[in-house]
């Protein structure tokens, strides 16, 4: 086939489809001058910053674009709520799990409003780290510096965790870094001891259970009282964690007693570890038991039975 | 009952067809000479901004002087990263102090901050003629920081020609736009 054939089977191609041909070029050129168009919009000029609210500090991970301005909008309604002191109306903001967990009532989010919102507040916020559906953000409250010029005030700022869920394509708003609460349903039974949590609440760096322990016995039973290392502790990455509160709280069960108590532990929400397990390192079933640091050793040596328990969570954060 | 589609005769779709790619061809062409004129217009106030430097005030008015001076600032800030941009809020701020215009800096005070401190010009000349010094203003900038939307300058003022002056002082910006922003600071007992 020579140049000339190749020539006359494209003329005829051409005229045989004149109008698909047509069509085509003016489509394509249509297309070329749409995109030039767009490529030489001009684009709005507008003060360039670093700041970008919305990206999270610890890992560079972005907040769904869709949720941004909700986000921000939300933030933003609750904190005028606040400096008007419309507590029922930034109360209902709040979700149910937070509610239940920390202000309960009312009148306990009514304190929170008046203890940080006693002057006119100004916040800034910065998405800190974002763990599958939910968006931790800090805000940071200050004094209305651009009203005041922070006159008579030191320039300072107090941080709140603000915690974002995802649920069921709405997003659930908590605060004092609340992040959710977790359903256990975890037990341990023996002669002498019923250990049960039903649920734990995950706050931004640390954990709440509320155990139920109950004493089955007609003897005195320590599970904590300071005097030992690690007396009750959760494992987190092959590490022991102690309660944090455990020379104030005091964990002693006279006989057949049942008490609830609320453990606290250090723990990251976002550090990429789910707690294992809850340890009762030194079970001390006594005769007789006085707290007195005078009497422990005696007390300890005439110990019915000293052991330790596990209390297994088997769940996935 | 199915209704006939009706089929369009060939002329009409032809007729149609040319209307499109007219319309088409008209709003590339409108894109184009609009851009046209916006480059010749550009062209135009460039060339102005020549003469203006090159004739000095012979030919231009000081208000046209001003108007040059506040576009060349303007292009500066549009290439400035964010510290530079509020470092130059501030110098502006000072310089109409300095200059003794106080009104041009009273306006750019935050209406918060003028309302609670500075209700009249006269109010905010009077402080500004007790604590800043009369002529010559050097502002240090010791650090900056950033919350949100708000910027925070702490500096260190002194004056050449006052050495046993010096003040430290905190401004708080909020920019709008290049060139659009309010200052407020911390006012001095």
């Amino acid at each position: 086939m020579n140049f000339i054939d190749t020539r006359l089977k494209i003329r005829r191609f051409i005229k045989k489809n004149r109008k698909k041909v047509i069509f085509v070029v003016i489509t394509v050129a249509i297309i070329i001058a749409i995109n030039y168009i767009l490529k030489n919009m001009p684009e709005e000029e507008i003060p360039k910053t670093t700041y970008e609210p919305n990206v999270a500090v610890m890992d560079e991970s972005e907040v769904p674009k869709k949720w941004h301005s909700e986000i921000e909008n939300r933030i933003k309604t609750f904190v005028d709520y606040c400096n008007n002191k419309e507590y029922q109306k930034a109360y209902d903001m709040i979700s149910d799990e937070c509610k239940d967990a920390i202000y309960p009532v009312i009148g306990d989010f009514k304190e929170y409003v008046d203890k940080r919102f006693q002057v006119k507040r100004i916040y800034s916020i910065q998405n800190f780290s974002n763990i599958s559906k939910q968006y931790i953000y800090d805000v940071n409250f200050m004094s209305d510096f651009m009203a005041t010029g922070s006159t008579g005030t030191n320039y300072g700022y107090v941080q709140e965790k603000f915690v974002f869920t995802e649920d069921d394509n709405s997003l659930k708003f908590a605060i004092g870094g609340f992040v959710r609460t977790n359903i256990l349903d975890a037990f341990v039974e023996d002669e002498n001891l019923k250990i049960v949590t039903k649920k734990k609440n995950v706050y931004y760096d640390h954990e709440t259970y509320t155990v139920d322990i109950t004493n089955k016995t007609d003897y005195p039973i320590v599970l904590g009282d300071g005097t030992g290392e690690d007396e009750i502790a959760i494992s987190v990455n092959e590490q022991l964690r102690e309660e944090t509160n455990i020379n104030a709280v005091n964990v002693v069960l006279q006989p057949n007693e049942s008490r609830t108590f609320t453990f606290v532990f250090e723990k990251y929400c976002d550090d990429g570890y789910a707690p294992q397990a809850m340890y009762f390192t030194d079970v001390r079933v006594l005769k007789s038991y006085s707290g007195t640091e005078e009497t422990r050793q005696q007390e300890l040596d005439n110990a019915v039975r000293r052991y330790s328990l596990i209390l297994n969570f088997n769940v996935k954060d | 009952m199915a209704r006939k589609k009706r089929k369009i005769p060939a002329p009409q779709k032809r007729v149609r067809i040319l209307v499109v790619i007219a319309i088409l061809l008209i709003l590339i062409n409108v894109y184009n000479i609009s851009k046209l004129i916006i480059i010749a217009n550009n062209r135009e106030k460039a060339k102005n901004l020549n003469t203006a430097e090159v004739t000095g005030s012979e030919n231009i008015t000081a208000e046209e002087i001003e108007q040059n001076a506040e576009e060349r600032e303007l292009e500066g800030l549009k290439d400035a990263d964010e510290r530079t941009r509020i470092q130059q809020y501030c110098g502006t701020f000072i310089r109409h102090i300095e200059n003794g215009e106080y009104d041009k800096a009273y306006d750019l005070l935050y209406p918060d901050f003028k309302n609670n401190y500075f209700k009249t010009l006269e109010d905010f000349t009077k402080y500004v003629q007790e604590k800043f010094p009369s002529d010559l203003i050097l502002v240090s900038y010791d650090n900056i920081e950033r919350q949100g939307q708000y910027y925070i300058l702490f500096t260190t003022i002194t004056s050449p020609l006052q050495p046993d002056y010096s003040m430290e002082e905190r401004f708080f910006f909020v920019e709008n736009d290049f060139n659009d922003f309010k200052v407020s600071f911390e006012v001095k007992q």
